[in-house]
């Protein structure tokens, strides 16, 4: 069998009027496993839509050069792990998939079976999607590829929802299927555990592309004290629990969070923390006692509760409620309760977001870390009391990461205002974070 | 039943009873959808709903037909009363039965529906829940950002809309990357039969529906 090669020569693409790469001249054998890194709103996205051939759209094109892409049997997941399935349970994507591939119903079971053994999927096969977490959607989104047996893996930010321990397990199914010799293209920002798989290294940067070592990731370990109990707490729980009907959340819970503190929320994939979340800005009701402010959570008001319980959703595009950049600011600046961001200020800080002069473009153009850094800043003039923010660094380089701390610290945290932060990515945390809770076997506990 | 052929036979009588004004045949349509319902344990909570929420535009059609025609006919006034009702119990006799999936396998596979629009109207039935929590979710950062959407605020709507464009991009992605290509051939994993027995019950509902329809008085 001869061998494939994905090549791209002197490929120059622009979306809308703006050229987001400039002459890329690289090739990707097949049995390579690629890597692509860059800073967000690179272009890391695009790339491999165009590999995958979703892109040009009616709104981009190619202006000069040639891609060409050999495999027929490719698949990709999604950044987004929402926007991957158009079957209600992963079983039905799974058929959906296997009937593409023209598989007959005996093979199909065979490996409906193996792969969801594979990718530990078994028990969520006919849940549906609805009520999956983002780890666990990105399992049965690699276990959907496995199951067509591509041969082109093409993977965008595929972690970006995953704990340590998800992350693990999917990098070790990529890597068994790297040894099977698929070819892999993912694009990540964290570079952790990539070292075993060796893998070929490409930047983007400034709208070209360059091969490169594998950056190191420093390791990370989390050292946070312990809370004094004797402080103001803005969220008291007694013998606070949440349960679903099919599942135990939280069992019976006691403890306070602080005011005028940032407090880590961290826990495996599907333990409950969006859930928590929800339980906090009233979309769904918990059984106990939850006091903000000395006053039941039940008992306050959606609309005066809402205005001081403000939350930085997973998914960008669920904070925005205005199409263009300009809109959504405009819109922000006239509810603005933060004194320290006014129209000026707003300025200086967007030019440092590199978010400047983007006023007319459709806040769904932007690029994941774009919308992600948008969406920090519109809830920053929103101040509510207590902000929650639910995985707020996916997608974001190390830059970025470490401009919304700035921003999140100079702008937001104050004796009166206090942060709840789910994520896991723990990089930068220290500089943001004071407390870190843990949410563990149906347990919430501080720990350092 | 099977789906496919179940949906063609609730078509045809909707259409029929729609072109002949029997009342006796709308009452026996009715009470045959309820029968089978009961049989096929339909929630009684949602029977009762069935009963409760046509009644507001079934009295209107009424009304309307009983004290403002010309000819105030009370048995017109009762045909078009029950024909909503007839409607409604056929649709529900329907969809209380069938799940989508199984009616798209089975026009596809039975009818020879072209896939792209069987699995495409699939695919944007099962956005129905995201689109319904996405509504839920833009009221409550509305409420986040001191911007109360009230149900009937424009921009409540404007806003789904646009989220449910951005959806529609992402679910042909999203069945290109899972292997799908118009107009290629397809395989069969989970087979809708199509009997002979439907075909039985499907031709003897039709030929005993046409003396009710046309003799019955």
């Amino acid at each position: 069998m001869s061998s494939k090669q994905i090549k791209i020569n002197q490929l120059s693409f622009q979306y809308q009027d703006k050229l987001i790469f400039k002459n890329l001249d690289f090739t990707i054998n097949q049995g390579d496993f690629a890597l692509l890194t860059g800073p967000s709103g690179c272009g890391k996205s695009t790339l491999l839509k165009l590999i995958a051939g979703l892109e040009p759209t009616s709104t981009s094109k190619i202006t000069t050069g040639s891609l060409t892409q050999p495999f027929t049997n490719w698949g990709m997941v999604f950044q987004d792990p929402n926007r991957q399935f158009t079957m209600a349970t992963p079983r039905e994507e799974l058929i959906f998939a296997l009937e593409n591939k023209l598989i007959d119903r005996v093979t199909a079971q065979k490996i409906i079976d193996e792969v969801s053994h594979k990718t530990n999927i078994s028990l969520l096969l006919d849940r549906p999607f609805l009520h999956l977490s983002g780890g666990e959607k990105q399992r049965v989104a690699l276990a959907v590829l496995i199951a067509m047996q591509s041969d082109l893996f093409l993977l965008d930010e595929p972690f970006a929802n995953c704990d340590s321990h998800n992350r693990n397990f999917l990098l070790n199914c990529l890597d068994s299927l790297h040894q099977d010799g698929k070819t892999i293209l993912i694009s990540d920002h964290n570079f952790a555990n990539y070292e075993k798989i060796d893998p070929k290294v490409f930047a983007i940067k400034n709208q070209r592309i360059k091969t490169s070592p594998l950056p190191s990731q420093e390791v990370v370990v989390t050292n946070f004290s312990l809370p004094h109990t004797n402080q103001e707490s803005v969220y008291s729980f007694n013998s606070f629990s949440l349960s679903f009907p099919e599942k135990e959340l939280l069992s019976s819970t006691n403890l306070k969070i602080y005011s005028g503190k940032a407090t880590l929320l961290t826990g495996e994939n599907g333990s409950g923390k969006t859930s928590l979340f929800k339980a906090l800005s009233k979309v769904i009701t918990y059984q106990g006692e939850l006091l903000f402010k000395d006053k039941e959570v039940k008992n306050w008001r959606r609309r005066p509760y809402l205005s001081k319980v403000g939350q930085i959703f997973q998914n960008p595009d669920d904070q925005f409620l205005n199409v263009t950049v300009k809109e959504e600011l405009d819109f922000s600046l006239k509810y603005n309760q933060n004194p320290s961001l006014n129209e000026s200020k707003l300025q200086s800080i967007l030019t440092k977001l590199n978010l400047e002069n983007m006023d007319e473009q459709v806040i769904y153009s932007l690029s994941g870390g774009q919308k992600k850094k948008l969406q920090i800043l519109v809830m920053l003039m929103a101040y509510p009391d207590v902000l929650l923010l639910d995985e707020p660094f996916s997608g974001l380089d190390q830059k970025s990461v470490s401009e919304v701390i700035f921003l999140l610290k100079n702008y937001f945290l104050d004796a009166n205002h206090s942060l709840i932060v789910i994520s896991h990515q723990l990089d930068q945390i220290q500089n943001l974070c004071d407390y870190h809770l843990v949410l563990k076997g149906q347990q919430l506990f501080y720990a350092k | 039943m099977n789906p496919g052929l179940k949906l063609f036979l609730i078509l045809i009588i909707s259409l029929e009873i729609s072109l002949v004004p029997n009342l006796g045949a709308n009452l026996i349509i009715i009470g045959a959808c309820l029968i089978y319902l009961l049989f096929k344990h339909i929630n009684l909570k949602k029977l009762f709903l069935l009963f409760i929420i046509p009644l507001f535009a079934a009295s209107v059609v009424f009304i309307t037909i009983y004290y403002f025609t010309p000819s105030r006919s009370l048995y017109q006034a009762c045909v078009l009363f029950t024909r909503i009702y007839a409607y409604v119990f056929l649709g529900a006799a329907f969809t209380e039965t069938t799940s989508f999936l199984a009616l798209a396998r089975s026009l596809e596979q039975n009818f020879k529906l072209p896939s792209k629009f069987a699995y495409g109207t699939l695919a944007a039935f099962n956005v129905i829940p995201k689109i319904h929590a996405e509504v839920n979710r833009i009221r409550l950062v509305g409420d986040m950002r001191h911007y109360h959407l009230s149900f009937y605020s424009p921009a409540l709507y404007f806003k789904a809309i646009l989220s449910a464009v951005s959806w529609s991009n992402s679910l042909a992605d999203g069945m290109i990357s899972h292997g799908y290509r118009e107009d290629k051939e397809r395989s069969v994993i989970v087979p809708i039969a199509l009997t002979k027995k439907d075909w039985l019950i499907f031709s003897s509902i039709i030929v005993l529906l046409q003396p009710i329809l046309f003799l019955l008085k």
